[in-house]
């Protein structure tokens, strides 16, 4: 890290440099290095492919508009990031229902077994509740904390701990469906 | 508490599949981005004038008024242009006489109607922001109002309707700019 936060790469410092000077051709490389990960995280978070391209292109369109904003407080691929989950959050929104925090403390711990097939876990994370799936995805597959999905989605650190309990408990019922395990 | 077994997970997650977006994106990113530029150049014309030189174009566009009006009431009518102007070289876009004003500026009046309504919603950093614009329309709609008093005097003279033609024309883009500014933003009640 330096002095203003992370380092990025020469070729990522090029583009940025690029894209706040308007360069389109810099905007398109920009979009092409990230356009798979952030789609494939709209398609996850909002399990529905065409709000997916929505979400991307509002995304990208944010990214270029904010990028003098980008202060390299965190890798510019994070910061894309952030802005694809809030506006593919800010899409599902009105679908989301948080269940009400129950005492997890003493529920039984979700065993996995000994084998996952990955595209079954893909069809059953796309099977999940939205609210239970943006908190999986976010937590198990993208790597955030609790406290990082709370702030990003305004919800409580124990509101998130128990979206993403229950989606483990309800993944291994479809996993155990989909005869998986 | 780890999972059971949290490792199969990881393992599992590691391995799902990239999905890739449809080609069509890009080009509507692009298309937006293109649509998001031109209204900043538009925008970034008018406030490219500082109030300095906004004030001087309005107080030019002033004396040239009035001393349009003090050679006519001296006597003198329109100076010189009459003769060369013809009425082939009025733009046929814009009224040609003083008849088709009325209807002309029917439209253009409730365009301007709107967006007085909108800059009476603005905020006031914004209102001030766009106030040397609005300044310089309510001057072009003096010099126009004084144009067509000598229209009245003097009949569809070819001269004095090109420069109600000009100013017309002026006075379009004004308002058509101005709208875009103030009535973006605001919802009308």
């Amino acid at each position: 890290m330096n002095r203003e936060g992370y380092r990025i790469s020469e070729t990522e410092q090029q583009l940025v440099t690029g894209c706040r000077a308007g360069n389109r051709l810099a905007q398109k490389a920009l979009y092409d290095r990230y356009k798979d990960a952030m789609y494939t995280l709209c398609y996850r978070i909002t399990s529905d492919a065409d709000l997916a391209h929505d979400v991307l292109q509002e995304a990208f369109i944010g990214v270029f508009k904010g990028i003098d904003g980008f202060r390299q407080a965190s890798t510019l691929g994070a910061w894309i990031k952030t802005i694809v989950v809030r506006t593919a959050y800010r899409r599902i929104k009105k679908e989301t229902d948080y269940v009400a925090l129950e005492d997890i403390t003493h529920a039984e711990t979700p065993d996995w077994g000994s084998e996952i097939d990955a595209g079954y876990l893909e069809q059953a994370i796309q099977e999940l509740p939205p609210g239970y799936r943006s908190v999986f995805v976010l937590i198990e597959v993208e790597g955030y904390s609790h406290k990082e999905v709370a702030d990003m989605m305004g919800i409580s650190v124990g509101t998130s701990k128990s979206q993403l309990f229950y989606a483990k408990k309800q993944l291994q019922k479809k996993l155990k469906a989909l005869g998986v395990r | 508490m780890e999972d059971k077994n949290h490792s199969t997970l990881r393992d599992a997650i590691q391995k799902l599949p990239v999905h890739s977006p449809a080609p069509g994106v890009w080009d509507r990113i692009s298309e937006e981005l293109d649509a998001a530029g031109k209204k900043t150049t538009a925008r970034s014309f008018l406030y490219s004038f500082s109030r300095l030189q906004l004030a001087a174009v309005i107080s030019a566009l002033l004396l040239l008024s009035a001393g349009l009006l003090w050679r006519y009431q001296s006597g003198q009518g329109i100076p010189e242009q009459p003769a060369t102007i013809q009425e082939k070289e009025l733009d046929p876009a814009l009224p040609l006489s003083k008849a088709e004003i009325t209807e002309y500026d029917h439209q253009l009046a409730a365009q301007e109607e709107m967006l007085r309504k909108c800059i009476d919603q603005l905020p006031e950093a914004e209102s001030e922001k766009i106030q040397p614009s609005k300044n310089m329309l309510d001057a072009i709609n003096q010099l126009r109002d004084n144009m067509i008093r000598l229209l009245d005097e003097q009949g569809d003279n070819p001269a004095a309707m090109k420069r109600l033609q000009s100013l017309e024309k002026k006075r379009r883009e004004l308002i058509g700019q101005l709208q875009k500014e103030a009535c973006e933003s605001v919802v009308l009640p």
